[in-house]
């Protein structure tokens, strides 16, 4: 029955595979056309090459910010006698917690309201809102492994506080951060929700794929498909062998 | 009515934890398992409970063969060092637990779980959930819910391994109660030797997967069998021993009377630290250092024949005449009716 | 400077950020609601109109309501097919058990809109559904049942809010320390009695609550019901979607998605307290 499962999850990267390598006339495949040639072609459509570096820009630049942004909160939670702590973690929190509509409209009102237009930055900002809390918790659970001794001692031993961030904390967060990047990567790579309120003229991969699906299912839509799924597989492995030995299963 | 160990062997990989392991339990005793991690205890543990297979031997209870039991098969219980009590269930949900899965019910029963529950001391905390109960209590619990099985033997995981000093000594004065009580057999795995004195009825001493001694309490304590014992249990004083007559050795402190168990003829004395005292005549040496210890005070002292050679006494508090200065010079009697000799054995 | 007034400073500063980017926005939108427009045109006057023509009017107040019951199939649905693959996984030991944990992570990365268009593939009328069934004899045409309705809606997410339910059962099982079984086992119990009385308990608060997340998320999906809906498909979400779009009435959506966004907080509020029951 797992296997079942499996099989209906998996079932799009096969699918598309298939669908990559061979046309379909009227629902009967024909396999004399069998050929990689779309995953050639595929890299002189213009449209597609514009969204792929759109999705490249914006997945580097918000993951950027919302690394910095999670080291610096959780060192501000984590810190003693910290206010706010509660509210400032809910509020973190809440833009992967609600269903990304809600997300996405609030940051569309925000923009409209203050008449920001629509483009990559905003989408932008979309992106890092939604993923500030993943990056969030993995270098928070990071930080707070760290025994407090620690930092008493480097404290003890004459370090001033900046050194201590810098010789005893940061280091012991590089890992979480490195992971959480990745992770942040592979989020933004694939957001769609949100991408669709805060997009103006530039199209994401997922937004470019979207409107070439409404046309149809030529073999380059397909090769493209199958492309972005192995990317992501690719990304999923590497996410999830870095976390092995430290925290398994953790989103 | 007893269990036996017969030949048990165990391998992990290439690893023996246990070596050619034979052992016989007498019903209704208090037996314990004692010996440093890595000795193989708790695996002989494990293979009476059926939660692991042995590499070879078997494993009889009552003449029958259980080797291939699995554990809801054989009419032992477990009390794991971590309690394992269902968090989701009341004390009392906790202890029926067993004959609700083995599909007892009836007056009979319900009265047994209600009786065993007031033997452990529990009836006022029957509707409690594990988290509201301190480390004693849960301890407790996970007995109680052994106990109602009616099993023919009961295995104990150092379940006193998570407690304080006090209540670890007034839990082992409990254990024991219950035993006496029911007189169901216990098995206990231990590496406090403390414990092991205090609570059993038979100690097995074990090293590196094999037994070293089998014996009371007071056999282990006077009489180690090997070096590994004598130092295991207690502290110890071992000099090497060459016999020159029946029960007289010599040794590098001069000549020592012994009392002669076996036909070694030669090894090491081994005498108590309570079994010397202080004398006008015996053997000559220097106080190196004297700690007070509460109940004892406990001395070090360097033979003058053999300075790289300890010997350590105790004195109980109000024994000590002697100046015990370090550096002092003193002469110490030890007793011949309590000196035994350790055969040459590694 | 005191040290209250530091910490204080340090707050306001650290603030910012979330402040500005989350809950101003949210407040905006929030506050949008309660305008309402005329032509295109936003008069900003506060009142409840919005609201009161949403709950009063059954089309949208309806979808609403059909939206909820649709996400509770669909999280029911993927927690009946989830909990027994993560059970299974569960009971696997070391290589295998992260290798088949790790297989039923993957598809939470992969592209949201490329699992839509592939399921739009194998569920249409030429798609591989139908061509399979006529293949082993079970039609003798091609059925046009699969695609464009609300069961293709729930069918569709189910495979894609799947995943998201997995991982959370495995986790909880995972807390499930190995000595309560073995506990269990040395009581007495056989599998069946020790999952019965022992597993499942212990791991339902976990399992609720990553049913609840996952329903949340399902909650807001627009894009599915667009892609594989057809004209009977309708949720909440795509509804809110037109009126950012077509419709044009920012203010009417924003009511909408605020009671959406209500709802996502009472289901997150009580995922919390779920995952709270749980006593491992």
């Amino acid at each position: 029955m797992t296997v079942l499962v499996f099989a209906v999850l998996y079932a799009p990267l096969f699918v598309s595979l298939l669908f990559s390598l061979v046309e379909i006339k009227r629902g009967v495949i024909q396999w004399d056309t069998l050929s990689f040639s779309p995953y050639l072609t595929l890299w002189s459509n213009a449209s597609v090459i514009s969204a792929l570096s759109n999705t490249a820009q914006v997945a580097v630049v918000s993951v950027v910010i919302a690394c910095l942004l999670a080291v610096a909160l959780a060192l501000y939670t984590e810190s003693d006698g910290a206010i706010g702590r509660r509210v400032i973690e809910l509020v973190i929190y809440l833009p992967f917690l609600m269903p990304p509509i809600v997300t996405g409209l609030a940051l569309l009102v925000a923009s409209a309201e203050t008449g920001v237009p629509r483009g990559l930055a905003t989408i932008v900002v979309g992106h890092a809102v939604f993923v500030l809390a993943v990056a969030y918790r993995l270098v928070l659970t990071r930080l707070q492994s760290l025994p407090p001794s620690q930092v008493q001692a480097s404290a003890d031993l004459g370090a001033s506080r900046w050194q201590t961030l810098r010789l005893v904390l940061l280091p012991h967060l590089a890992s979480a951060v490195m992971t959480g990047a990745v992770l942040a990567l592979t989020l933004s790579f694939d957001e769609t929700l949100i991408s669709t309120f805060l997009a103006g003229d530039q199209m994401t991969l997922p937004l470019r794929l979207w409107a070439m699906m409404r046309v149809g299912f030529t073999p380059e839509v397909n090769a493209l498909v199958t492309l972005v799924l192995l990317v992501s597989i690719a990304l999923a492995v590497v996410v999830a062998w870095r976390m092995k030995p430290d925290d398994m299963g953790e989103e | 009515m007893g269990v036996t160990l017969h030949a048990i062997t165990k391998r992990y990989g290439t690893v023996e934890v246990l070596q050619p392991f034979s052992l016989a339990v007498e019903p209704g005793e208090f037996l314990t398992l004692l010996g440093p991690s890595g000795s193989g205890k708790t695996t002989v543990l494990k293979l009476i409970g059926g939660f692991t297979e042995p590499s070879g031997g078997t494993i009889t209870f009552d003449g029958r063969d259980i080797t291939r039991d699995p554990p809801n098969r054989r009419p032992f219980n477990t009390v794991f060092q971590d309690y394992a009590l269902f968090p989701h269930m009341t004390v009392a949900q906790n202890v029926g637990y067993g004959p609700l899965v083995q599909r007892r019910s009836g007056e009979a029963v319900r009265r047994l779980i209600d009786e065993t529950i007031e033997v452990v001391g529990l009836s006022s905390l029957q509707g409690r959930f594990p988290a509201q109960l301190s480390g004693g209590q849960k301890q407790r619990v996970a007995l109680a819910r052994a106990i109602v099985c009616e099993p023919a033997v009961i295995l104990l995981d150092e379940p006193l391994a998570a407690l304080d000093a006090t209540l670890r000594k007034q839990m082992q004065l409990f254990l024991k109660a219950i035993q006496r009580r029911i007189r169901t057999t216990f098995i206990f795995v231990t590496h406090d030797q403390d414990e092991a004195i205090t609570m059993s009825d038979r100690i097995v001493v074990m090293r590196a997967g094999r037994i070293e001694q089998l014996g009371t309490p007071r056999a282990v304590y006077f009489q180690p069998a090997t070096r590994f014992v004598a130092g295991f249990i207690g502290e110890n004083n071992l000099l090497a021993a060459k016999v020159t007559a029946p029960g007289v050795a010599e040794t590098a402190v001069g000549r020592l009377g012994f009392r002669p168990e076996t036909a070694a003829s030669s090894g090491w004395l081994s005498f108590r630290p309570e079994t010397l005292r202080f004398a006008s005549e015996g053997i000559p040496a220097r106080v190196e250092e004297a700690t007070f210890a509460g109940a004892i005070t406990r001395v070090t002292l360097r033979p003058d024949a053999a300075p790289d050679q300890t010997l350590i006494l105790h004195l109980t508090g109000d024994a000590a005449t002697q100046s015990l200065e370090p550096g002092a010079s003193v002469h110490v009697a030890h007793d011949p009716a309590r000196t035994v000799l350790i055969g040459d054995a590694p | 400077m005191t040290r209250s007034l530091t910490r204080w400073l340090l707050f306001g500063v650290i603030a910012v950020p979330p402040a500005l980017f989350i809950l101003a926005p949210l407040g905006s939108f929030m506050l949008l609601s309660l305008f309402h427009s005329e032509k295109s045109v936003i008069i900003r006057a506060i009142s409840l109109d919005n609201y009161r023509a949403f709950f009063g009017n059954w089309t949208y107040f309806g979808t609403y309501l059909g939206t909820l019951w649709l996400c509770l199939q669909v999280t029911a649905l993927a927690v009946v097919l989830g909990y027994p693959v993560a059970w299974f996984i569960w009971r696997q030991k070391g290589g295998t058990r992260y290798l088949l944990l790790l297989l039923a992570v993957i598809p939470l990365f992969m592209s949201y809109i490329v699992k839509l268009y592939t399921l739009r593939a194998i569920l249409g009328l030429n798609g591989l559904l139908n061509q399979a069934l006529i293949g082993i004899g079970v039609l003798d045409k091609p059925s046009q049942a699969f695609l464009f309705n609300q069961t293709a809606v729930l069918v569709t997410m189910v495979v894609i809010y799947l995943p998201f339910v997995i991982l959370p059962v495995f986790l909880s099982l995972e807390r499930v320390p190995r000595s309560l079984l073995l506990a269990s086992t040395d009581l007495g119990a056989g599998g069946g009695d020790t999952f019965r009385r022992v597993v499942f308990p212990l791991s339902l608060p976990g399992t609720v609550g990553g049913a609840l997340f996952a329903f949340v998320l399902a909650l807001g999906d627009f894009i599915t019901p667009q892609m594989v809906g057809g004209t009977t498909g309708f949720t909440i979400g795509r509804v809110i979607y037109s009126q950012f779009g077509l419709a044009f009435n920012w203010p009417f959506g924003a009511a909408m998605a605020a009671v959406l966004f209500v709802t996502a907080l009472i289901g997150i509020a009580l995922a919390g307290y779920a995952a709270s029951r749980q006593r491992v």
